[in-house]
Formats: C-alpha cells, structure tokens, sequence
C-alpha cells in the first residue's frame, strides 16, 4: 500500500490518496490523471490495465487501484 | 415535433395518460409506439436510417454476444493453463471488438455521408475543378446523438458493461425514446435502459417536479435564449458593420444564448422523461461557473465529453501505439513530457472530432483545436503558474481569487464562441483582432447598444431574466435543490410561484415564426 501511494503521490502531489475513497465520483481525479496513473501503475507492477479496466470502481480509492492491481497480477 | 409547442405539451400528457393506465408489462411498449410515432411525425423517409442504425446494433450485439458464449463455454470445457487462459481471452476480445468496430464503422459512414457530403463535392469541385452537383442530402433527426448512443451500446458490449438486448422493440425504445431525440443527452445502455422497460406508476410528485423542470427549461428558452438571440444573430451576422465592443457584447449574448438554449432544451426533454418515470443523464452543471478550460467541458454537455473520453480518448491514450510513442519521444523529450505526448495527442485529436461532430468546415475544427490546446497549455504550465503564485504570495484561498478564475475561463469560453458563431475562420480572426484593437466602450453611451437587436424594454426583460437564472445557479451551486425547497414552502406561495412562472414564460416568451424544430441550436447538429 505505501509503495502505491508514493507513486500516487508522485503522479498527483496536491491530492490525499490515503484519505479520499471517491478520487472519481468527486472529480478530484481527471481523465489525465487517470492516465498517467494507468501508465504509470502498468510500468511499475508489469501488468496491462486495460481499457476495460477504466471503471470509477477501479479507481476511486487507493485500495480499490491495490485491488485492481492484485487481480491483474493473478489473471 | 417542436419541443417548443402546445402540441408537444398535449403529445407528452397523452402518453403520460395512456402510460400510467396501460397495464404494467405493456408499458414500454406504450413508450416505443410514442417514440415511433414521434419521429415518423418528423419525417417518414428518413426515419428508414434510425432503423438501419437500430437494425445493425441489434444484430451487431447478438454476434457479441454469441462469441462471449462461445469463450465461455471453452473456458469451461477446455483444460488451460494461466497462458492459454489469457490467450483465449485476448481472441475472445480481439473477436467481440471486430464486430464492434464494423458496427460502429457502418453507422459513421452514414452519419459521415449525410453530414459531409456536400462540403466534400465542394472541396472536388474547387481543388479539382470537378462539376459535381450537390447532394442536399436532409440530415434524419437526431442522426449525430443517435449514432454516438448506438455505438457506445456496442462497445460497451464488448466490455462487458452491459448485457445484451435480445428483444429488438427495446432496444429500438432505447435508441429513439421520444423526449430526447431531438438532441440528446447521449445515453448509455446500462443507465437508461432499465428505467426505459420498468413500469412506473403514477407518482404524483415525480410528475409535479417533471412539469416544474420542463416549465423552468421553457423559461431558459423563451424568455431568455430566444430573445438573446436578436442580438447574437444581428451582431455575427452583420459582422462587417461592427468593430470592437460590439463583438464582446455579441459574444456574451451568444454565450448566454446557447447556454440558455441548450440546457434549457435538456430541462424540458429531462423533465418529459421525468413525468414518465426516466431520470435522463446529466447534461449541465452550470459550466460557466468553472475557474478552468477542461473543468468547463467536464460541466458543458457531459454527456458527449463522456462519450468521447471512454470510446476515444481512453483507448487511445493507453494503446500500444501510445506506448511505442512515448518510448520513442524518451530520449529526445525526457521522461515527463514524453510520457505526456499520447496523452496530448490523443487530446487535441478529441477535441477537433469533438469540433467536427459540430459542423462541416474548417472553423469546427479549429473550435476543437482551440479548447484542446488551451488544455494542454493549461496543463503543461500549471507548475509554472503555481510558482508565480507562491513567488507573487497571491492568496488562492478566497472569493476574489475564484472569481478571477471564472471571469478568465469565462473570456476563454467567449472566444471559442467566435470561432463557433462567426460567418468562417477568416472572419472569426478578424472578429478577435477588432476586439483586441478597438475599444469603442462608447456603444453603451451613444445609442448604438439599443440598436443591436434589442431595445430598451426586451434588454431589460433580458437583463433580469439572466439575473433569475444566474441566482438559481448560484444556489444550486451552493448544493440547494430548488424544487425540494419551493416544496417546503406555504400552498399561496408555491402556487404564486407556478402562476407567475407560466405568466412570465406566456407573457415574456419569445413566439413567432422562428418556432420549427431547428429553433435550437444543438438540434442543428
């Protein structure tokens, strides 16, 4: 969890990833920054998120991108 | 159908009527023979294109459909291990994509032909000195909405986000459902479907709250974007009689217009649907209160900006292609930027489909153009404006710092509303420099504001009617919710509300002959 959240936080400085469950549903993440999360997640963990992937579910706490994470990693 | 009619009133309560007494399995059905209807009443030639487009959907999503059975049952049947898993699936996927994308390719083609084919005989004929006649093909209503909500059930199909629709009336329902198909919003499948077949029963308040926002939409309308109107067409228009400040007050008045006119129409489709028991997307959230660019497209016809986020801009950005992109541009452009160039990319290309999907010429595209990359600026500089700020000590956190922030995406929005409004590129520009050099502010002084389009009385109807709708917004955006709020109120009070709504938008209303379907400005699209 810390490892993620330091990327998090590298990708998007200003905003909480501990604390903020609906990054998505409150629009405090864009489309842009969504992107770079993906980029970013697929090259750090060696996975494919895929366009499929792209669900608020997916994203809209830091727990829920963990949880993405461990699934891709395990298909 | 005119949106804007007494018939339109009289057709949405007589489905409303037979709706609510037609037994409870049948109603869907009552709502398809309404939307047929309703769009044969338009045009009965052209209705045969809304078919073929609902033809090729369904059959298109039975062929997805039957291959995720086809993978299921192998992924059942066969003994694989992770790799032949995850090959497998990616065929599976591979397949259902194909079908999606010839789907999707049958209905652009049509879309594109009836849309483009007389400014591509044009261009033949200029370049090529071609001797084509036009086709002055009649565009079938709602083509440019149908076709983006007919495509986004294929492909969301083959996500998996929704199941599919065996029965061809319902989701024939789905794509032309009365209230919006004159312009939308843009549904998505797995949202508005469901509500579409479920029976509602008469709910007195759903109906109560469903007039209230259809006569709010109206006011929006008629009192303020048909009487704004005089103004925008006359300035544009004319443009070559004006110079300066003319130019910003026609710019705000076609700010203002298309706004009023736009969300109004949505107020008075969502609020049809609503009597019905249809709670149709959001299309607003008062974009011109947002302090940037893209946070005014994420408020501004949402449903479109979704549309073309989930099916372009994602799969774009996170191709294989944009990864070979970024890999090649690393060396040459750092880590950062080149991580941001597909991005980029495929932003602007969004923004000039998003510019096409408005009109055929060249200013479209360069309206795209112009939102995109006042984006991207406004992203690749936002470090560099942060450290002004810290450097300068300018205070973020209060009124006066917001306000900044609207009032300049607001200049912003006004500008790409020239380039929208203006006779063609060429005079856009020219338009824009007038404004920058000449600063005739003596227009409001010496006569020549009441001689735009609207005298004295109708600037000042207009005046506190943009007033009336700036304070609802403003207390929506304070997280009010104006009908639960009137509803709370005393029988006298909530009664003189209604009447002096009706009288307002009876008395104060624009009517004459400017009253046909393409009255509005997004239904031209």
């Amino acid at each position: 969890m810390d490892e993620l959240l330091k990327i998090l936080k590298g990708i998007c400085p200003k905003v909480d990833f501990a604390k903020e469950k609906k990054l998505i549903d409150d629009g405090i993440l864009d489309s842009f920054d969504i992107i770079s999360i993906v980029n970013e997640l697929n090259e750090h963990y060696d996975i494919e998120i895929d366009v499929d992937d792209l669900e608020p579910d997916n994203f809209n706490s830091c727990e829920a991108m963990l949880e993405l994470i461990e699934k891709l990693r395990n298909e | 159908m005119n949106i804007v009619s007494l018939l339109y009133l009289a057709f949405v309560a007589g489905v409303a009527l037979v709706y609510f007494v037609t037994p409870r399995r049948f109603r869907w059905v009552t709502l398809l023979v309404a939307s047929v209807i309703n769009y044969l009443a338009y045009d009965l030639k052209l209705a045969v294109w809304l078919f073929i487009t609902s033809l090729s959907i369904y059959f298109g999503g039975l062929l997805i459909d039957r291959q995720e059975q086809k993978y299921l049952a192998q992924l059942k049947t066969a003994d694989l291990d992770r790799d032949g898993k995850r090959a497998l699936k990616k065929q599976n996927e591979r397949v259902k994509r194909r079908y999606a994308a010839l789907v999707a390719a049958v209905n652009i083609a049509i879309w594109v032909v009836f849309k483009f084919a007389d400014l591509f005989i044009l261009t033949l004929n200029r370049y090529l000195s071609a001797e084509i006649s036009l086709w002055h093909l009649m565009l079938p209503l709602g083509i440019s909405f149908y076709t983006l909500q007919a495509i986004s059930y294929v492909m969301d199909l083959t996500r998996g986000k929704c199941e599919v629709q065996k029965n061809y009336c319902k989701l024939l329902l789905w794509l032309c459902f009365f209230p919006q198909m004159l312009q939308g919003p843009i549904c998505r499948y797995r949202e508005t479907a469901p509500q579409l077949y479920a029976p509602h029963d008469f709910d007195y308040r759903r109906v109560k709250f469903g007039m209230q926002r259809m006569l709010w939409g109206y006011f929006k309308k008629l009192v303020i974007a048909d009487r704004v109107v005089s103004l925008s067409d006359k300035i544009f228009g004319n443009s070559i009689e004006y110079q300066g400040v003319v130019f910003v007050v026609g710019a705000l008045a076609y700010t203002i217009q298309i706004y009023a006119d736009f969300s109004g129409g949505m107020d008075i489709i969502g609020g049809a649907a609503e009597i019905l028991g249809v709670n149709m997307p959001v299309n607003f959230e008062r974009p011109y209160f947002s302090r940037s660019i893209s946070e005014y497209w994420r408020r501004w016809h949402i449903t479109l900006g979704a549309w073309f986020r989930d099916y372009v801009f994602y799969p774009l950005s996170i191709s294989k292609g944009a990864q070979k992109l970024s890999a090649a541009c690393r060396k040459r452009l750092g880590p950062n930027l080149s991580k941001m160039i597909p991005t980029y990319l495929a932003m602007v290309l969004v923004w000039i489909l998003n510019g096409i999907w408005h009109g055929a010429g060249w200013q479209f595209v360069a309206f795209g153009m112009y939102q995109g990359v006042l984006i991207v600026l406004g992203m690749q500089f936002e470090p560099v404006f942060d450290w002004i700020i810290r450097r300068l000590k300018i205070r973020t956190d209060c009124f006066s710092w917001r306000l900044w922030q609207r009032l300049r995406t607001l200049v912003l929005i006004m500008g790409g509303r020239i380039i929208f409004k203006a006779s063609g590129l060429y005079e856009a520009m020219r338009i824009g420099w007038s404004i920058l050099k000449i600063h005739n502010v003596w227009i409001f002084t010496d006569g020549t504001f009441f001689k735009l389009g609207l005298d004295a009385w109708n600037m000042f109807v207009l005046f506190v009617a943009v007033l009336v709708l700036l304070t609802v917004s403003i207390l929506q955006e304070k997280g009010v919710h104006i009908r639960e709020a009137i509803e709370k109120q005393n029988l006298v009070f909530r009664w003189g509300l209604y009447i002096a709504a009706i009288v307002t938008v009876v008395l104060l209303g624009i009517y004459g002959p400017r009253y046909d379907a393409a009255g509005f400005v997004y239904a031209g699209f």
